[in-house]
């Protein structure tokens, strides 16, 4: 990339991600409008009709992970962009940055310890979940079906399994995701606290003998950085908007909020049989299912 | 409480009335005063300067020649007197300051103590080339003397070995640059330098971090610190940048520009003329209810 491209380039990502994002929500509302006209909202917030789950109630240690890390990505996502545009919140405040900065390193501890818990929870502990997850080919042949159902063409979707197609491809992606978000995010560290060199240095190969400059690949590791920044971002927004209007019994469990849950009596969804689609538990599912 | 700088004005003061009569100075009010004051200290001067009606009225604004003698003596310069900077003021009164640009004397006055400074000032592109009994250019007139960019002259602080005068003057780059460089100041708003720095970040490079601050060059020149030449050197600084390349620090070349590719951006014009049109279209229906 020539001098001028890489800044020409981030101010194109600026544009393209905040437009993206705007349109997105948009859409979500349009979506919203969706669920009035073809009375989905009322069934289920008047008439309480939500998916049914069964199974025991989730225990807390997931709950509590899920709800930290939902608390510190938040915390990332707002103290990242602060570090990228110092003084888009708290304008007047002197030196924010430095803040910022520091809430963004415990945070992203805190995300790295999660991320590494899960996927142990995955794949090693005495409950790995990792199958919930896996994509079948049952899957793949309804999936049309499932979006047929987000587009409102189709009353109902097909119910597999603990998570729908696309709630199994959100999640899958958001372990690379995180795994490359930490890797890059660990690659911004410049401080040389590692036997005399910086975290950028390891990661970014300072030391294999063709890499010319650090710094430069540094430049690459921020841009994939802050792509990756907006892509959680907006798959959040999304998981947060469906978890609530597919299935706000099973968002409010997940927070500990249950009084507010209205009683599921019989609550099953208006196309018959037992749906869980919107168990939306991100990171940290209920295992318990599979148990 | 007795501060030192009042004995002083005491005493001087009794010395001042032993001697000579001391006439009421009054605001707005020609001095009237006409005598030599004893003394070679600072006491001599602060015997008036100390007051703080002292003053004048020039049209109906008040001008203060109060001095509060505390801000010198905690200053770097608490053991110099008066006229070492204000070399052209006699410790006579009244002083004929409207005859002498008495302020450029003394924001210039400091060479003749800081010659290191002077030599290296010299060198840079604000050095003021006017032999003596010339008349200065209007360019030469708008270029920094040493006490434009040491602001305030009376609180100068110690820098060496003195962290807090330092990240205090770090942050002071609109006054010190931006005053007379207001389009580098508005362009110096990259990601990760500018818009830090004009927000009060203390690991963000103030202007002279890159530019240096009394041999300051045109980047074209090859003495520049921003010349291509020396940018590994500038921007390698400790705690910068230690592993650059040539492509790498082709990047100099945006700090001052990212306003200007922004304003290029197709997206960004569109959305700009959207938000336009929704002002115009709120602006309209305003205009119907008022
Ligand atoms: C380090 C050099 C320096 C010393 C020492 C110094 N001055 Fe000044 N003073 C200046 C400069 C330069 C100005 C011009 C205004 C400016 O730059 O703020 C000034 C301005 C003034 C003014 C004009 C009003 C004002 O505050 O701007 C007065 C009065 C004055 N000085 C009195 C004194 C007296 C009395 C002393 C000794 C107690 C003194 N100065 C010592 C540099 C100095
Ligand atoms: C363009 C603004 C500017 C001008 C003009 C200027 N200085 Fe400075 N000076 C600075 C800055 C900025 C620093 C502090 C640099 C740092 O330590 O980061 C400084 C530092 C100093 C220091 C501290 C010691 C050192 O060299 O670091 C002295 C003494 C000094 N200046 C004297 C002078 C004198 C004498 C003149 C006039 C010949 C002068 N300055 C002109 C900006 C200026
Ligand atoms: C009569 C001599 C004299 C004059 C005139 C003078 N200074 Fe100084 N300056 C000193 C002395 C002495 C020190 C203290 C040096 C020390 O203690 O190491 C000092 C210290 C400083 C320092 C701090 C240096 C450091 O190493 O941190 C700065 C900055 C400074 N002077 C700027 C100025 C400026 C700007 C002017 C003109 C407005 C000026 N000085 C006029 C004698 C002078
Ligand atoms: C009192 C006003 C004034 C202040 C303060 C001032 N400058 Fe300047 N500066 C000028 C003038 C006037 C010129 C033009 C000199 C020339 O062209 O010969 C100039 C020239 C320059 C240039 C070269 C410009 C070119 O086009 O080649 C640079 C770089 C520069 N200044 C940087 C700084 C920095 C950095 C500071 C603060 C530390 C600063 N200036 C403070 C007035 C000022
Ligand atoms: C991160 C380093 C950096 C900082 C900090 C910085 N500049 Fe620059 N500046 C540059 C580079 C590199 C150039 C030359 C390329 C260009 O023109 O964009 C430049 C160009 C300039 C020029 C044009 C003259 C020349 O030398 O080409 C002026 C004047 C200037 N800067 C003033 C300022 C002022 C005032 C500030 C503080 C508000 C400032 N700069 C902060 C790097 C910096
Ligand atoms: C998972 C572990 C993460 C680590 C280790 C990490 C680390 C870092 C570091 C070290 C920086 C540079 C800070 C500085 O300049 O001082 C940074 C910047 C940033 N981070 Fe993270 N981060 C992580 C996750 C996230 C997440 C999840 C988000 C958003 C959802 C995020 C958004 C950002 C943004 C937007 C920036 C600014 C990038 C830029 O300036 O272009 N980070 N991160």
């Amino acid at each position: 990339m020539s001098e001028i491209d890489i800044l020409d380039f981030n101010v194109w990502l600026d544009y393209v991600f905040t437009t993206v994002y705007v349109v997105m929500l948009i859409a979500l509302c349009g979506h919203f409008v969706g669920n009035i006209l073809t009375g989905r909202l009322k069934r289920r917030f008047r008439n309480w009709e939500w998916p049914h789950h069964d199974g025991p109630p989730i225990p807390f240690l997931p709950k509590f992970m899920h709800f930290q890390h939902v608390f510190s990505m938040i915390v990332l996502a707002l103290t990242g962009l602060y570090i990228r545009f110092p003084g888009f919140i708290f304008g007047g405040w002197d030196n924010a940055r430095t803040f910022m900065r520091y809430a963004h390193y415990v945070a992203m501890i805190v995300v790295t310890i999660n991320l590494i818990w899960r996927l142990w929870y995955a794949f090693a502990s005495a409950r790995r979940d990792y199958r919930e997850f896996a994509i079948t080919k049952q899957d793949v042949v309804t999936a049309p079906k499932v979006i047929l159902y987000y587009i409102f063409v189709k009353p109902s979707k097909p119910h597999l399994g603990k998570y729908n197609i696309m709630q199994k491809a959100v999640y899958i992606a958001f372990a690379p995701m995180l795994i490359i978000q930490a890797y890059t995010g660990f690659a911004l560290v410049t401080n040389p606290f590692l036997f005399g060199e910086s975290p950028r240095f390891w990661l970014l190969g300072g030391f294999l003998p063709f890499v010319e400059s650090v710094d430069l690949i540094g430049w690459y590791a921020r841009i994939a950085h802050y792509i990756l920044n907006w892509l959680f971002i907006m798959f959040t927004t999304i998981h947060v908007y469906l978890s609530v209007s597919e299935d706000f019994p099973a968002f409010l469990n997940f927070f500990g909020l249950s009084v507010f849950d209205r009683e599921n009596t019989a609550a099953h969804d208006d196309h018959g049989h037992k749906d869980t689609h919107g168990v939306d538990h991100e990171h940290a599912p209920s295992p318990i299912l599979n148990d | 409480m007795f501060s030192a700088r009042r004995m002083a004005f005491l005493i001087a003061l009794a010395i001042a009335c032993v001697g000579f009569l001391i006439p009421a100075i009054a605001v707005a009010q020609d001095y009237d005063l006409n005598f030599t004051l004893p003394t070679a200290g600072k006491s001599g001067c602060m015997v008036c300067h100390g007051d703080k009606n002292l003053g004048r009225l020039q049209g109906d604004q008040f001008i203060s020649y109060w001095v509060d003698g505390r801000d010198l003596d905690e200053s770097a310069h608490a053991a110099i007197t008066c006229s070492g900077c204000h070399i052209d003021f006699a410790y006579k009164s009244p002083h004929n300051i409207e005859q002498t640009d008495w302020v450029r004397t003394a924001r210039l006055a400091c060479k003749n103590c800081h010659q290191d400074q002077w030599t290296a000032y010299s060198l840079g592109v604000h050095s003021i080339a006017v032999q003596p009994g010339q008349e200065l250019s209007e360019d030469e007139a708008t270029k920094p003397l040493c006490g434009d960019c040491h602001q305030p002259s009376h609180t100068i602080k110690m820098l060496t070995d003195n962290p807090e005068a330092q990240a205090e003057l770090h942050l002071r780059g609109f006054e010190m640059c931006g005053t007379c460089h207001p389009d580098e100041w508005d362009s110096y708003s990259d990601y990760y330098h500018g818009a830090a720095y004009r927000r009060g970040a203390v690991d963000a490079p103030s202007c002279w971090d890159c530019h240096d601050y009394h041999t300051i060059q045109s980047s074209s020149n090859r003495d520049s610190t921003l010349h291509e030449d020396n940018l590994d050197k500038t921007c390698g600084q400790d705690g910068c940048h230690d592993d650059p390349n040539e492509t790498y620090l082709q990047y100099a070349g945006l700090v001052h520009r990212r306003d200007e590719v922004r304003a290029e951006n197709p997206l960004y014009q569109t959305i700009d003329g959207v938000k336009e049109s929704i002002q115009g279209i709120f602006g309209t229906i305003r205009a119907w209810f008022t």
